[in-house]
């Protein structure tokens, strides 16, 4: 017989899996209510997206499921997240990463994806938004602590913006401290490698993969 | 038949309903203008803005009355200020091109950035091949200033090239200087009479004009060059996953560019372009070859028709990454697409990989394809000679065309289509030859075509000052 905290869990799995953002807040909220861990919680929800995520990847599922259960999951953080910081405990991350599009881009879809996919798939992000100057990605690494960097460029006048931000980490002394990863149907696998960046990927499940083998190095 | 007659996958009654509901939503939800100035501009050209939302919406009245001023053909000139093209008129023009990154290395067979070098030689192939009547820039140059890529490119291909010019500029500041060029070739103080060069623009999908789009469609349409309005949203990312839904924001997005022009200069020439994409929800990526967009191009040449405007598509176009038999059959499949939709314009021959790559070869290929489905659209053609009723008769049982001076009469004249490249010859012969295949052709061709074929140079005082154009754009940077 399941005991109410194993039906919370259970609920928060099924928000997930059906991808419903106001079930997943809903019982976000149960879990505070009820005591439960919400690190147990997270997991529960991480562990739901990690198979939708292989599904994706065996040709099982579709972009829009495993976009539909990183929002679900995302509409229940925030909830969780305050309940973690109240009882003075720490979510445990693969690592943290800081999303943008440069400075004159302002095309947001992907990089939401992106961002939304790594959160699901257990980052921290800190997604910066769009037309972001290089001073801002700069300042949010230093503030994060970030482990990686992801800046997407759409437009072949704007994937100029890169380089500088990899000259201003250069600069800095940032350089060593973080991984950096591009993104953009204006960027290529030649102008990652050129501007000496860590990884280059051209879809946003692909950037989750990247995101995965950077933070192990 | 000559002028066959085009297909249709929308009844007028579906059309209509497109139409009306792009009206509604140009009405109620308006476009994203990522400009005060030009929101304020708009505001005094009549249409209501909320400068805090930054949107505009577009009362239906003002969309009709601009539907009605645009011009139903647009002529085009070439370098020389001669007629080239006069689209809406019936007849089909086919373009190189367009924007790609990557060249197939002509000598190594691999994947490489795209050069200046390339682009002019591009240029150069199109100017020889009769079957491309217009020239886009077939790739932006990645060993230049990337600001300036565009600029170069077009330096590249007006030199390399008489013929009329496709471009796209991201923003206003790089397609100001692009017009002094074109003024500076076809010296003349204005592009408004005979401009040589047409422009594409794009807003972003869904329903958003960035800054960069909006100023350069202001520029373009002040001055009367072409434009080419060519939303590109896809398919369950920034439109509807349904077609027709899609088709509907398209549609809006497109009328949303036409009102824009028709306010800033009445009667300036718009073509109601489309780069027709769909998203595949598999692999997260974006597809030009799938059979929906071949629907597309039709679909969105009888909203054009409805329109009374010249239509321009992509075609031939493939997500293959190699010349496999995937390549061909998506590019014969969106070729015909746009051909049955008898589009007035289609532009792409060169490229496959989703458009990120170009090549000669692929170019020599489509442009045997279009020179095919250009075949295909003339027809048949009826009437007492054709018919041959009296040479039937005339030969008779058991008799021989072949030295007929009717035969003879009607050879190399258009009754039949004569391959550049393909191969017809019987087995024995084409193996004797040595079994090329028709890339190993293309690329044969290519080689000959670029060491032989000369342009007519531009002088010596319009290279300077376009040089000089290009110079003080890089020292403005």
């Amino acid at each position: 017989m399941n005991n109410p905290m194993e039906i919370t869990i259970e609920n928060l799995r099924k928000a997930i899996c059906e991808y419903d953002n106001g079930l997943a807040l809903k019982t976000a909220k149960e879990v505070v209510e009820q005591n439960i861990d919400p690190l147990v919680a997270i997991n529960a929800m991480t562990g739901a997206i990690r198979e939708i995520g292989n599904a994706f990847g065996r040709g099982d599922l579709w972009l829009p499921d495993l976009v539909g259960a990183s929002d679900a999951m995302q509409a229940a953080l925030p909830v969780l997240d305050e309940e973690i910081q109240r009882r003075g405990a720490q979510r445990m991350n693969k690592g943290v990463v800081v999303v943008g599009a440069v400075f004159g881009d302002i095309h947001s879809i992907g990089k939401t994806m992106v961002a939304a996919l790594l959160t699901a798939s257990g980052f921290k992000v800190e997604d910066l938004g769009v037309n972001v100057q290089s001073k801002r990605f700069i300042e949010a690494i230093r503030s994060c602590h970030a482990d990686i960097v992801a800046m997407s460029a759409l437009m072949t006048t704007t994937v100029a913006e890169q380089k500088k931000v990899m000259e201003e980490l250069k600069k800095t002394g940032l350089r060593e401290k973080v991984k950096v990863m591009v993104g953009g149907a204006a960027v290529t696998e030649e102008f990652a490698r050129t501007i000496g960046a860590d990884g280059y990927d051209p879809t946003a499940p692909g950037a989750v993969e990247l995101a995965m083998k950077l933070i192990e190095k | 038949m000559e002028n066959y007659k085009k297909l249709r996958v929308l009844s007028n009654n579906e059309t209509l309903r497109i139409h009306e509901n792009s009206l509604k939503i140009l009405e109620h939800t308006g476009m994203y203008i990522d400009s005060e100035n030009v929101l304020r501009t708009f505001s005094e050209l009549g249409l209501y803005t909320d400068i805090a939302k930054k949107t505009v919406t577009f009362p239906r009245k003002t969309v009709e009355k601009c539907l009605e001023g645009i011009p139903r053909e647009v002529p085009l000139y070439n370098r020389n200020g001669a007629l080239s093209a006069e689209l809406g008129k019936g007849k089909i023009y086919t373009a190189s091109g367009h924007n790609a990154i990557y060249v197939l290395d002509y000598e190594r067979n691999e994947r490489r950035n795209a050069t200046k070098e390339d682009v002019g030689k591009f240029a150069l192939l199109s100017d020889y091949l009769p079957d491309i009547d217009i020239v886009g820039i077939e790739a932006m140059p990645q060993d230049v200033k990337a600001e300036s890529s565009l600029l170069h490119a077009v330096d590249a291909v007006f030199n390399n090239t008489e013929k009329h010019i496709f471009f796209s500029p991201e923003r206003a500041e790089v397609a100001a200087p692009i017009f002094d060029i074109a003024k500076i070739v076809l010296d003349a103080g204005n592009l408004k009479k005979m401009s040589p060069l047409t422009c594409q623009l794009s807003p972003t999908s869904p329903l958003t004009w960035e800054k960069g789009a909006i100023e350069a469609l202001i520029e373009t349409a002040k001055r009367g060059v072409p434009l080419c309005l060519l939303p590109q949203p896809f398919t369950g990312v920034t439109s509807p996953y349904t077609l027709a839904g899609h088709i509907t924001l398209h549609n809006a997005e497109t009328l949303s560019g036409i009102v824009f022009c028709q306010l800033i200069n009445p009667g300036s020439p718009v073509i109601y372009g489309s780069g027709w994409s769909t998203f595949d929800m598999r692999t997260a990526n974006v597809v030009i070859g799938s059979p929906e967009t071949v629907l597309l191009r039709i679909a969105g040449s009888q909203m054009a028709e409805f329109y009374h405007m010249p239509y321009h598509t992509i075609a031939p176009d493939t997500d293959a990454h190699v010349m496999d038999e995937q390549l061909a059959w998506e590019k014969c499949a969106t070729a015909w697409g746009a051909y049955l939709a008898h589009s007035d314009l289609i532009v792409n021959g060169g490229m496959f990989s989703t458009g990120l790559t170009v090549s000669f070869e692929q170019l020599i290929l489509d442009s045997e394809m279009f020179s095919y489905i250009k075949r295909l659209s003339r027809g048949i053609r009826v009437d007492e000679d054709t018919l041959a009723l009296d040479v039937i008769e005339r030969v008779g049982p058991k008799g021989n065309y072949l030295d007929s001076e009717h035969t003879l009469k009607h050879l190399g004249k258009g009754e039949h289509w004569e391959p550049m490249v393909s191969t017809r010859e019987v087995y024995e012969n084409w193996r004797k030859k040595g079994m090329k295949d028709i890339v190993h052709k293309a690329h044969e061709k290519a080689g000959l075509i670029i060491k032989n074929h000369r342009v007519v140079e531009l002088s010596d005082r319009k290279k300077k000052e376009i040089q000089k154009v290009i110079r003080n754009f890089e020292n403005s940077l």
